[in-house]
């Protein structure tokens, strides 16, 4: 247990599913603060639960508490597991209607600490501390029931976790989507817990790396590779509209069976891959070559992306459907093929 | 694609001049929109009657690429004629809008040969793929975010806002707007006594607004991307009050001379607005003596 002291009242409010007043007479009528009204003052016997303390975070001194004061108070209003606290406090958020976001000063704010390493040890709590003031509404999104019990957190189920996310958010347009502080938003509160189990690195006693968290929590490398974000727009570019039911998410479900790096590094990130019949193109080719794709396949899909990098320089691909990548990928697969080490693909083109 | 400085290993009508005559815009292109969308027009000059011909007949097509970075969007449209009306959703695209014309091949052609080719090519057939440019019309470029009915503002590209942790005022260029950031008691003030006060203002522009300003221009290689950048970009591109300091390539030299006459011709002329406004106060203060 850490004598540290992390959590604001609200903080404890949240865990307990009170208001601040009612948390308060609790405290009160049990004897752990000394009066109802003023500043949070501990009576001598619980002094080590908590106290004021300058907070990183919001850069004033507060009251803030440590394990033992958060572990005895939920134990006194009678709720006694994580689980059961995390589950009710993630559904406190699914009782809006409305999806919620945050202000975008307040995302840049969350950014500029977690960059100074100020607010890096808040990333392995049950619960990312949030003001609520910086919480806004987006009246043309509703507010999808459930979602964190669908999100899987393991790279073995990020498309299942992706697809999930995407018909969870069918209402998102591309602009609303290409809304950081939206991501960053839910990232930080509705799917913390997923977020920081898929990328549980920051649970390590010893954890201090700021980048680790800029770069999934954040866009220290662009929305394809941050946690959620990247799994909405590698199914936005993929998705088949012309198909029905599972059918759609074919391509989408192949991108998501390889290395990670095909998805945020290799084919995605490519200028070409936002033409969605050239994404379709090159992937039904990949998925239908079981050859191709059974070694080198990093040297491979990158030769790939070279190859109409090239081509795209005097022609203008984007006017070509799915069927001519497709073909001209059938034609040139003796190339393909021939990419057998790094050596080979810097050799190339 | 990048079509400048590019060499095709066949004759494009408007690169160099493989082909004539070259087309070119029929005026600039119009932006309008409503509620739900943009709708952007562009009329071009196109001459070549072979190429012409073979739009009419099925091989070829006018074709816009549009890329908006901020949203991954990246589609074609087309057209039968050198006129095109691009209809986008607004919630499909933000920030820069780029926009590529050509006429391009859709169906292969043997032997293309046209009597308006250079000289070097005359003689010469080409076999063309679907793909293949036929002729390059032009490009343009849209800011979607750039509110240009305020442009002359300065709150255009600038912002007075509370910093609470800071105990001197201090300047951010990291956000949309620049950020001049004041300690809590001068916010108090500025809010409560000077913001809308036309007595100040003169003072406000020649003095806290100018330094953040010029401190901002001389950082902007560094914040090229952010709203208020490419806004005074666009000012600087197509204002004739900015005439001489676009010939004098002021956004990328820097030199410290010119940012400083930007930055005054941005605020239009803040040191004489501050001297008539002193003078006016002096001569307010002799009267109530």
């Amino acid at each position: 247990m850490s004598e540290e002291y992390i959590y604001t009242t609200a903080d404890i409010t949240r865990a307990v599913n009170l208001s601040y007043i009612q948390l308060k007479k609790l405290l009160f009528e049990k004897g752990v603060v000394s009066s109802l009204t003023g500043e949070m003052t501990l009576n001598d016997d619980y002094k080590d639960w908590g106290k004021p303390t300058f907070n990183q975070f919001m850069k004033k001194i507060i009251f803030m508490w440590n394990d033992k004061g958060r572990n005895e108070i939920i134990k006194i209003v009678g709720i006694n597991s994580n689980e059961s606290t995390k589950k009710k406090n993630q559904s406190t958020f699914s009782n809006m209607q409305l999806q919620q976001t945050f202000k975008t000063k307040y995302a840049d704010s969350l950014l500029d600490c977690a960059k100074n390493g100020s607010s890096i040890s808040l990333y392995a709590l049950d619960i990312f501390p949030i003001e609520k003031e910086n919480i806004l509404y987006i009246p043309s999104i509703r507010h999808p029931e459930g979602l964190i019990d669908k999100m899987i957190p393991s790279i073995e189920h990020d498309f299942e976790s992706a697809v999930a996310l995407y018909e969870a958010y069918q209402d998102l347009s591309p602009l609303q989507a290409a809304d950081k502080s939206f991501w960053v938003y839910l990232a930080h509160t509705e799917l913390f817990s997923y977020v920081q189990q898929r990328f549980n690195s920051v649970l390590d006693p010893d954890f201090n790396n700021s980048q680790y968290v800029l770069d999934h929590w954040f866009f220290a490398h662009g929305p394809l590779r941050h946690a959620l974000a990247g799994l909405w727009w590698a199914v936005f570019l993929s998705v088949d509209e012309n198909a029905d039911g599972e059918e759609r998410y074919k391509y989408t479900k192949f991108l998501f069976s390889r290395d990670i790096n095909l998805r945020t590094i290799y084919l995605a990130n490519y200028p070409l891959f936002r033409h969605k019949e050239a994404a379709i193109g090159i992937l039904r080719f990949l998925m239908e070559d079981e050859e191709l794709c059974s070694v080198f396949f990093r040297q491979r899909t990158r030769y790939i992306s070279k190859y109409f990098n090239k081509l795209g320089g005097t022609r203008q691909l984007v006017s070509l459907d799915r069927n001519f990548f497709y073909t001209e990928l059938k034609k040139i697969r003796p190339q393909i093929i021939a990419i057998q080490s790094e050596e080979d693909l810097k050799n190339s083109i | 694609m990048k079509i400048s400085n590019l060499s095709f290993p066949y004759p494009v009508l408007g690169i160099g001049d493989d082909v004539s005559p070259k087309p070119s815009f029929l005026r600039s292109p119009e932006v309008t929109s409503d509620k739900a969308s943009y709708k952007f027009t562009a009329e071009f000059d196109m001459r070549n009657s072979s190429i012409h011909r073979l739009v009419k007949r099925g091989y070829a097509m006018y074709i816009c690429e549009v890329t908006s970075i901020n949203t991954l969007y990246r589609k074609c449209f087309t057209s039968q004629s050198p006129k095109f009306e691009i209809v986008i959703p607004k919630n499909h695209i933000g920030g820069r809008i780029n926009f590529q014309f050509t006429i391009t091949v859709i169906s292969p052609i043997s032997h293309y040969t046209n009597p308006e080719f250079h000289e070097d090519y005359k003689g010469f057939e080409f076999d063309l793929e679907p793909g293949d440019l036929l002729g390059f019309l032009g490009e343009y470029s849209y800011d979607v975010d750039i509110k240009y009915d305020k442009l002359k503002s300065v709150g255009s590209f600038m912002q007075i806002t509370e910093g609470p942790t800071l105990s001197i005022p201090r300047f951010n260029f990291d956000n949309p707007k620049i950020d001049i950031q004041l300690p809590t008691a001068m916010y108090q003030q500025y809010k409560e006594s000077i913001m809308g006060n036309p007595s100040f203002a003169n003072i406000i522009h020649s003095s806290l607004v100018l330094n953040a300003l010029v401190a901002a221009m001389l950082n902007f290689n560094n914040f090229e991307n952010t709203l208020w950048a490419r806004t005074i970009q666009y000012r600087v591109d197509t204002e004739a009050t900015f005439a001489d300091l676009r010939a004098r390539n002021v956004l990328e030299t820097l030199e410290t001379d010119d940012i400083i006459e930007l930055a005054q011709t941005l605020l239009s002329n803040p040191y004489g607005r501050l001297f008539n406004t002193l003078l006016l106060m002096g001569d307010a203060s002799d009267n109530n003596d």
